[in-house]
């Protein structure tokens, strides 16, 4: 069909509108006297620090050798030790024979690092990645066990989905953290073994209701196999596991994967709850930082952005994927 | 080769229904049985308990001297031993005709690939389509789908085929080539159960006719005995209808 001329100024209209919104949004800013610094924000992301490295002894410096990139810097005590440090060559700030006192600046050198939305996003991203893993597999075991005639696996299924389901994730994310976690690393603890990070509570949490939206999806595509499917195939002799594994699942796989993407994309959006158990993923970054800049308004946007981002490219690369997987 | 007596089997879902009142049959080795009556009137149901697929509420199956009703009955081996076509097909569409073939073979049978590849082949063959071997079943045509399904269920040498409705589902210029490979598989002498509405197919193959209605069996006889002379008056309305 021929665009019109109707057309293209209704597609006006959209950016105008679009334009006109910023604006107002601007306008309004400004009556509060908020002050828009835009350059404050890139050190979030990558910023230059300046690293020092003292002597943590009292002596002088006898001497001064190149090796490679670095350079050995040998402070000889008063008492007669040797202590060798290792600086950057391009950072040294003292010379042969000079007087050092512990606390003393020995080199100092400039070097970029990661900011801490980048830090924050990339813990998002894998924080995501481990739990859609973890979710997967979990729903999976549950989805099969959701549709197993046997009621100690079905029911056990049920109780898993419908507990997970029907109550706030952000609920969820406090009883694995305060009440399975405290349980957990006090039992570690009593028997003399290492504690569990906060993080893998998170992790679980987010796996675990995942899992249980995963179940649904498996079941709703394993139910929407044709029965004429198992009855072919069973009637060709093949045990219940057989005719899931060769003939109903490969099938339901297909049409679990699109909704699957959708659960992915959910899930990175959900992981921003994590915050609240002190991990610090992009939206718990976002908030230290906007509490140490005062820039709140740069850095929400910013990190809505970065949602934005990780969502759509990963959006557009499981459409990828399963145009390549339906083609075959 | 299998003997059912007294079954009944009746279906509570949507609403009750008495599919089978104690039904009673003997099928002998290398006999070819038609099982007709109007819709509704138990003829899949009694074919689907013969493997399982439906369990009937009381009564026996034995095949070939194993009572499939009994618990303790292996059914997956029974089942192997039987082959089953349906009217739907139910190919597997995300194999192809050759992996649809082969893929029992090799499960259940535990055959070799190549054995299995060898066997698949000649039943295409058989069943004349041997060039379709590399396509998948949505390819293909309802009639060209349904030979695929005969050579997938004949592939584990089944002792007896069970045929539901094969040909109810096709295009009129299609049953002619699905009854044709029946046709050759009875002539061979397999033992087959088949529920069909062709007549043709019936008067021709079959060495006993089986009527059915209201879950129960009408009469049974000779195809000549069925359609020439038959004693009932339900068996005469019935024919009365359709002929």
């Amino acid at each position: 069909m021929q665009k019109g001329v109707g057309y293209y100024l209704w597609v006006g209209v959209f950016f105008l509108g679009l334009l006109a919104l910023c604006a107002f949004l601007y306008y309004a800013t400004l009556k509060i006297d908020y002050v828009w610094r835009w350059y404050r924000i890139p050190q979030y992301f990558f910023y230059e620090n300046s690293v020092e490295i003292k002597s943590d002894t009292d002596g002088s410096v006898s001497a001064i050798t190149a090796e490679g990139e670095d350079a050995l810097i040998r402070v000889r005590e008063a008492g007669g030790g040797e202590t060798t440090f290792r600086v950057p060559a391009k950072g040294v700030a003292v010379e042969a024979g000079d007087m050092v006192f512990a606390g003393d600046t020995l080199s100092s050198h400039r070097q970029w690092e990661i900011g801490i939305l980048l830090q924050g996003l990339w813990l998002t991203l894998k924080v995501s990645v481990v739990a859609i893993v973890f979710g997967v597999l979990i729903g999976m075991v549950a989805g099969l066990a959701r549709v197993s005639a046997n009621p100690a696996f079905k029911w056990s299924s049920i109780a898993y989905i419908e507990l997970i389901r029907r109550s706030p994730l952000w609920v969820q994310i406090f009883i694995w953290y305060f009440v399975l976690g405290t349980l957990i690393n006090t039992l570690l603890a009593r028997q003399g073994l290492n504690q569990i990070p906060p993080l893998w509570f998170g992790v679980a949490a987010l796996a675990g209701f995942t899992g249980a939206y995963v179940a649904e999806m498996v079941r709703a595509g394993i139910q929407s196999i044709h029965r004429g499917q198992t009855e072919a195939s069973r009637s060709l002799g093949m045990t219940y596991v057989q005719s899931m594994r060769h003939v109903v699942l490969p099938q339901a796989m297909r049409r679990i994967l699109p909704p699957l993407a959708g659960q992915f994309i959910s899930l990175i959006k959900d992981s921003s709850l994590l915050g609240i158990i002190a991990i610090r993923e992009l939206t718990k970054a976002t908030r230290e930082v906007v509490t140490t800049s005062l820039q709140p308004f740069e850095l929400w946007f910013v990190c809505a952005l970065l949602y934005l981002v990780l969502t759509f490219s990963l959006s557009m690369l499981l459409q990828f994927v399963e145009r390549r997987t339906l083609v075959q | 080769m299998i003997a059912v007596s007294n079954i009944y089997k009746t279906f509570f879902a949507p609403h009750k229904v008495q599919a089978l009142v104690n039904v009673t049959n003997e099928i002998k080795p290398g006999e070819v049985v038609v099982v007709i009556g109007p819709s509704g009137s138990g003829k899949s149901t009694f074919l689907r308990c013969l493997n399982r697929l439906e369990n009937a509420d009381s009564g026996h199956i034995l095949i070939d001297g194993i009572d499939i009703l009994d618990p303790k009955t292996n059914i997956n081996k029974v089942r192997a031993e039987v082959g089953m076509v349906f009217q739907s097909f139910n190919l597997f569409p995300h194999k192809s005709v050759l992996a649809n073939i082969t893929l029992a073979q090799q499960v259940v049978r535990k055959r070799s690939k190549n054995d299995a590849h060898k066997k698949a082949m000649e039943l295409l063959e058989k069943v004349g389509i041997q060039d379709k071997a590399g396509v998948y079943p949505d390819q293909l045509s309802g009639g060209q789908q349904q030979r695929v399904a005969i050579a997938r269920a004949l592939a584990m040498d089944p002792k007896v085929m069970l045929f539901d409705e094969p040909t109810s589902a096709l295009d009129p210029e299609m049953i002619g080539e699905v009854l044709d490979v029946m046709k050759n598989l009875a002539r061979e002498g397999m033992t087959m159960v088949v529920v069909t509405h062709e007549m043709g197919f019936a008067r021709e193959v079959a060495d006993r006719v089986i009527f059915m209605d209201h879950g129960a069996v009408v009469e049974e006889g000779t195809p000549e005995h069925f359609f020439t002379n038959p004693t009932h008056s339900r068996t005469k309305l019935f024919l009365s209808q359709i002929l």
